[in-house]
């Protein structure tokens, strides 16, 4: 499998601060990757590093399988959308994607086309000789989703890009994120989780400058051997339900409200537990108010870092 | 090296088009056009007054404005005035044969060029590291490329108003002192304009070295007047005390700033010129590469 960026026990510092404390992780070629972190979790410097604005003072960053980013080398391969950057703001917004698109390498006769193509991808194409000093914020925003996608990037970073999006605009940013599934790798980092819930295929969660998971987000959130069930009105016996499917392990939360069901993915899929499972609670008069596949990555995301904190917290014992 | 240089082309159009639309380029444009209008005014005021007192003094009756210039250019008194202006004999003297107007021209544009290129010159960088505009070219084109857009692009702005005010210059001249030879008038401002635009680079060059070492505007044109004090006082001293022995070191001074070379500027052979002029191309290369050793490793 293809790497499109990997981190080496990367270390940033900023003065005494410890940006990144070893970083390493690898995304694979065509993930859309979710880069989830408290605030100074290290998700701008990543991006940041991985883009050559900023160097590392250890470890070794690949990008594209190349070393670390260098726009000489494989020009147009690369696209950002950095966080806390302002757009200059007397140039007109037709005038900067041209210019963005130059340096990304499109052929000059392709320019005027792709920087519409863009525009109207972020609904601004009626906008496109004004200055970006006249734009709103959301729409700066979505000039700046517009450049990131401008040529034809293998590797597109996104930092916080549905911040200041109103949640039409936010739907068509997610909409062309997944457009571009399997064509490029995305990094989108965001605090937003059940935005990148829907949309990523991967996941990297940081913590203090450390990656404390990167791999398979629907693995990570047991997607395959989970179903979560929400009730209403339970009145089955659990004991006699369990019995009936030994080879299920059915779990009630104490307010009996969540029906968590695992199985083994190797004998099970989804759609065989729910026939099976849903006629018998339907016919013993529980309603059902939702089903959900594993747990959420909010709720997932919360579990893991309270196991990072109680093993930080717990005293070492001798042997 | 073809994608270098288109990435430079078009980091350069833009550069020159965004001062346009930003209006800096009319806040430049303007303040050349005002620095040499006020100039010329306040000269050929100063030359009417004269004319008018010789004339009484002579009691030639009224003469055009200008017309007794030439007199007066040929007069010891004012050529004494020239020398001081200049601070060197022989290169005055070799200045004669330029009409008057054309060296007060040269006078104040390489008085204002350089303070005026500073000032333009030294947030242009610092003030998009500040906002991070920066950050959505420096991943697409080398940093190299970038920084040698923001040069071309302020050289020619510098250029441009350098045109603007020859033009004024010469149009102004042209309306107060009626006498004035057109022709030689307009070489003249032409040629000391030229040499202005060659004094300014290594200033542009030393703002753009300014502006890549620091992250705040504000500081890095604060900083700017600076060295365009301190760049002067090096050179005033390094004229004022080079000498034998350890005062020799003084002469090193005067390589290692631009108004070090403002004497052979002001001289009219080839070699002179040329002398300065690959000096302070020298110059520009050095300041902007100093900046470059501190930009290229900067976390942006």
């Amino acid at each position: 499998m293809k790497t499109a960026l990997a981190f080496h026990s990367v270390v940033k510092t900023y003065g005494s601060t410890r940006a990144l404390d070893g970083l390493s992780f690898a995304i694979p070629a065509g993930a859309i990757c979710g880069l989830v972190g408290s605030n100074g979790a290290g998700k701008t410097t990543t991006l940041a590093l991985a883009a050559g604005l900023l160097s590392p003072g250890a470890g070794r960053i690949e990008v594209l399988g190349n070393g670390p980013w260098d726009p000489s080398r494989k020009p147009g391969q690369l696209a950002l959308l950095p966080q806390d950057s302002i757009l200059p703001p007397e140039a007109t917004v037709g005038q900067l994607l041209r210019l963005y698109a130059r340096l990304q390498d499109v052929p000059p006769n392709r320019v005027e086309r792709d920087v519409e193509e863009a525009l109207s991808r972020v609904h601004l194409l009626d906008r496109k000789e004004a200055p970006t000093r006249t734009l709103s914020h959301g729409m700066r925003r979505r000039v700046m989703i517009a450049q990131a996608f401008l040529g034809n990037p293998a590797l597109i970073l996104l930092d916080e890009p549905l911040n200041g999006l109103d949640p039409r605009e936010a739907a068509a940013a997610r909409d062309l994120f997944a457009s571009w599934r399997g064509r490029a790798t995305l990094v989108i980092s965001s605090h937003v989780l059940s935005e990148l819930e829907r949309l990523c295929d991967f996941i990297v969660i940081l913590e203090k400058g450390k990656a404390l998971h990167a791999g398979s987000l629907t693995q990570w959130l047991r997607q395959e051997q989970r179903l979560i069930y929400e009730l209403e009105g339970a009145s089955l016996d659990w004991e006699i339900l369990r019995r009936e499917y030994p080879h299920w392990a059915l779990s009630l939360s104490p307010d009996g409200r969540l029906l968590e069901c695992r199985y083994d993915p190797a004998q099970w899929d989804a759609v065989e537990v729910n026939g099976r499972l849903l006629p018998r609670l339907l016919e013993a008069g529980v309603g059902i108010r939702a089903i959900r596949p594993g747990e959420t990555l909010e709720s997932r995301y919360l579990d893991t870092l309270a196991q990072g904190a109680q093993a930080h917290d717990r005293p070492e014992t001798g042997t | 090296m073809n994608r270098f240089l288109s990435h430079l082309a078009a980091l350069t159009r833009f550069e020159i088009a965004d001062s346009v639309h930003s209006r800096r380029a009319a806040v430049v444009l303007a303040l050349y056009l005002a620095a040499a209008l006020l100039g010329v005014n306040a000269f050929a005021t100063a030359l009417q007054r004269l004319e008018q007192q010789l004339a009484e003094l002579l009691q030639t009756g009224p003469a055009p404005a200008g017309a007794l210039a030439d007199s007066l250019w040929k007069s010891a008194r004012f050529r004494q005035m020239i020398v001081a202006l200049i601070g060197d004999r022989e290169t005055a003297l070799s200045l004669f044969s330029m009409p008057p107007i054309a060296l007060l021209y040269g006078f104040l544009s390489f008085f204002y060029t350089p303070f005026f290129a500073l000032l333009v010159s030294t947030p242009r960088v610092a003030m998009e590291v500040y906002t991070g505009s920066c950050r959505f070219v420096l991943f697409r084109t080398s940093r190299m490329a970038w920084i040698l857009s923001k040069f071309i692009g302020q050289a020619v702005l510098v250029l441009l108003a350098l045109a603007l005010s020859t033009a004024g210059a010469w149009t102004l001249a042209r309306f107060r002192l009626t006498g004035m030879d057109a022709f030689s008038a307009a070489a003249g401002i032409a040629i000391m304009s030229g040499k202005a635009w060659l004094f300014s680079l290594p200033f542009v060059a030393l703002g753009l070295a300014i502006s890549q070492s620091l992250r705040s505007p504000n500081t890095a044109q604060a900083l700017g007047f600076l060295a365009w004090i301190g760049t002067g006082a090096l050179a005033w001293l390094a004229k004022r005390y080079a000498g034998e022995g350890i005062r020799m070191a003084w002469d090193v001074v005067a390589l290692l700033v631009p108004q070090g070379f403002q004497l052979e500027l002001w001289r009219m052979e080839f070699a002179s010129f040329a002398y300065a002029a690959l000096w302070l191309l020298v110059l520009t290369a050095a300041y902007l590469m100093l900046g470059f050793l501190h930009f290229s490793r900067q976390d942006l």
